[in-house]
């Protein structure tokens, strides 16, 4: 647990970076730091390896306090990463790895042994342990950062945009592996980001930052798309913030389709009794397996393009169902039965 | 007549041998002084910008001051001895290596200084193991500017009674005779051209990193 109490600080007299910042880091979390460009993030972040002293306030990491600690047994203690790697260009990717355990005095097969394990860790080929830096991608490049960062498998990572000078498709990538890698290793991230996605894609918990140094709202992404605290926060959160909490609710999270016009395949229903309020009416099996859809009379069934499951994210659904000629989605559970339907009314109220 | 007289060249052979020696000893202990002089200079110019601006004229000034001229006026205090040989060598190549060594840790990318300090690197050690093997192929550049400058003025000093291959040339003059002149020219730039190899050499061996590299 990282705690910031009361923390300021200035750079000179004029500028206030960081200004009486309260906030507490849970342990385990990916706690994301984000807000527009000169909000104080990267101060914030550096504050706790000390790279930065603060102005005023206390900042402890587990109740110590880190002035009480050696700075730089605090910081070997801590993994930083940041936006061009830092790698050390003299360095073989092997050597960049581990610069820490060998600052720490680890044993020869101990250092080659957790070198190895981290290139795998992070998705690098064992070929590349031997490469200088520059013989590295972007990407790769990242990885090697976040190998070094975790060589001695420090319980806190800061991370200071570290995706934000590779390509969209690579950063994508590189934020599904840190998730993965989060998941098994339970670290305490502070991930900075001016990219509100990002933020909303990796975050357990967002801590959104105005100019001036001032946290706006610290919350879970979903608290903070449902109930922004202010005009700046859904500002910053965008006019399609609607679509962003969908994007992270998923089937299982909404209701259906009430009174759809369903029709069992193998039981004849005389045309008069189909409903009235809808010209389509979708067909199953009497095993409840989705057919297609008809138009109400007729008989000719047409195929579904789009179906959705119970782990489909609602902006998936709600993809789906702009593109259905009936305008609902048909749900299909993972025996193939059909398990209602979804439309526009349903997603909204699943936000509501 | 011939133009060099093998005979005399044969007959001389010792003496250029240590004319030779002598021309590479005070080379090499001019290159240490400056070096150990420039060092901490080239720090606290780093570590403190505002000394850099005074320090880089003042080591101008001193460079522009002709070679023969600064010995001349070294001789009073010091007198026709190897010292003063050695602190106008000296002189001349501390502009060469602080300039180098200043712009060489200059040039270490600042986030991989921010990686090593966040990494959790002591200031010394940081020095020693990540921001001088960066800054080597600049500082080596200096030093081999500073050594082939340096042999060349190594000859200058054999005016004020210090030897090196400066010798043959005086030799040469005072008997006119053309044996020594070109010996002693062949030399001194046999010796600046191997000794320029030789640190391209050793950096080349020091840098792995920057092989197959276009700089
Ligand atoms: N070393 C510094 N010296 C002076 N001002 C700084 C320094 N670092 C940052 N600042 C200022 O502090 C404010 C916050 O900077 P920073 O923490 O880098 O913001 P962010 O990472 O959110 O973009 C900015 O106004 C910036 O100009
Ligand atoms: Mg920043």
């Amino acid at each position: 647990m990282i705690t910031f109490e009361q923390v300021t600080k200035r750079y000179g007299d004029q500028t206030v970076a960081v200004d009486g910042l309260d906030l507490t880091i849970a342990s385990g979390e990916l706690t994301v730091l984000v807000g527009p460009s000169g909000c104080g993030k990267t101060t914030t972040l550096r504050m706790i390896n000390r790279l930065e002293p603060a102005s005023a306030g206390r900042i402890a990491i587990d109740d110590r306090a880190i002035d009480s600690l050696d700075a730089m047994t605090l910081r070997r203690g801590i993994g930083y990463v940041m936006q061009h790697s830092g790698l050390f260009p003299h360095r073989s990717v092997f050597d960049n790895i581990a610069t820490v355990p060998r600052l720490l005095g680890w044993k020869k097969p101990a250092v080659q042994e957790r070198v190895h394990r981290l290139i795998e860790t992070v998705g690098l080929s064992p070929s590349l342990a031997t490469r200088y830096p520059h013989q590295l991608s972007g990407g790769q490049q990242q990885r090697v950062g976040v190998a070094r960062a975790l060589a001695a498998d420090p319980p806190i990572l800061l991370m200071d945009e570290p995706f934000a000078a590779v390509d969209p498709i690579v950063r994508r990538r590189l934020q599904d592996e840190l998730l993965d890698l989060q998941a098994r290793l339970q670290k305490t991230i502070v991930f900075v980001t001016h990219d509100i996605d990002e933020a909303i894609r990796l975050g357990d918990r967002i801590a959104i930052f105005a100019v001036g140094g001032r946290l706006a709202q610290f919350d879970t992404p979903r608290n903070l798309l449902a109930a922004p605290a202010d005009d700046f926060v859904a500002d910053f959160l965008g006019r399609d913030r609607e679509l962003k909490r969908l994007a992270l609710l998923d089937v299982r999270q909404a209701p259906r389709m009430h009174a759809p016009p369903l029709v069992d395949n193998d039981r004849a229903v005389p045309e008069a009794k189909e409903s009235t309020v809808h010209d389509w009416v979708v067909v199953h099996d009497n095993a409840g397996r989705l057919l297609g859809w008809r138009h109400r009379g007729a008989s000719a069934l047409q195929p579904f393009t789009d179906t959705v499951s119970p782990t489909t994210a609602l902006d998936r659904v709600l993809a789906a169902a702009l593109r259905s000629p009936i305008g609902v989605v048909p749900v299909v559970d993972d025996d193939g039965c059909l398990d209602g339907l979804i439309g526009p009314a349903e997603l909204r109220k699943a936000l509501a | 007549m011939s133009l060099v007289q093998w005979d005399w060249v044969a007959r001389h052979g010792g003496e250029i041998g240590a004319q030779l020696g002598q021309h590479v000893l005070l080379t090499g202990l001019a290159l240490g002084f400056g070096l150990l002089i420039a060092f901490p200079l080239a720090l606290a110019a780093v570590r403190w910008p505002r000394f850099y601006g005074p320090s880089l004229g003042l080591t101008g000034i001193l460079f522009t001051v002709p070679s023969l001229a600064l010995f001349i006026l070294l001789i009073p205090f010091t007198g026709l001895s190897i010292a003063t040989s050695l602190i106008g060598l000296t002189i001349y190549t501390l502009l060469i290596l602080f300039r180098n060594i200043v712009e060489g840790l200059r040039g270490v990318p600042a986030d991989v200084s921010e990686a090593a300090k966040a990494l959790g690197y002591s200031r010394g050690r940081r020095l020693v193991q990540v921001e001088l093997p960066i800054a080597l192929p600049v500082i080596m550049a200096g030093v081999r500017i500073a050594a082939v400058t340096t042999i060349g003025m190594v000859t200058v000093t054999a005016l004020i009674g210090q030897g090196g291959l400066g010798q043959l040339f005086i030799t040469g003059f005072t008997l006119h005779f053309t044996t020594p002149l070109l010996v002693g020219f062949v030399l001194s730039i046999a010796l600046a051209v191997s000794v320029d190899l030789l640190l391209a050499g050793l950096l080349w061996w020091l840098t792995p990193w920057q092989r197959g590299r276009a700089t």
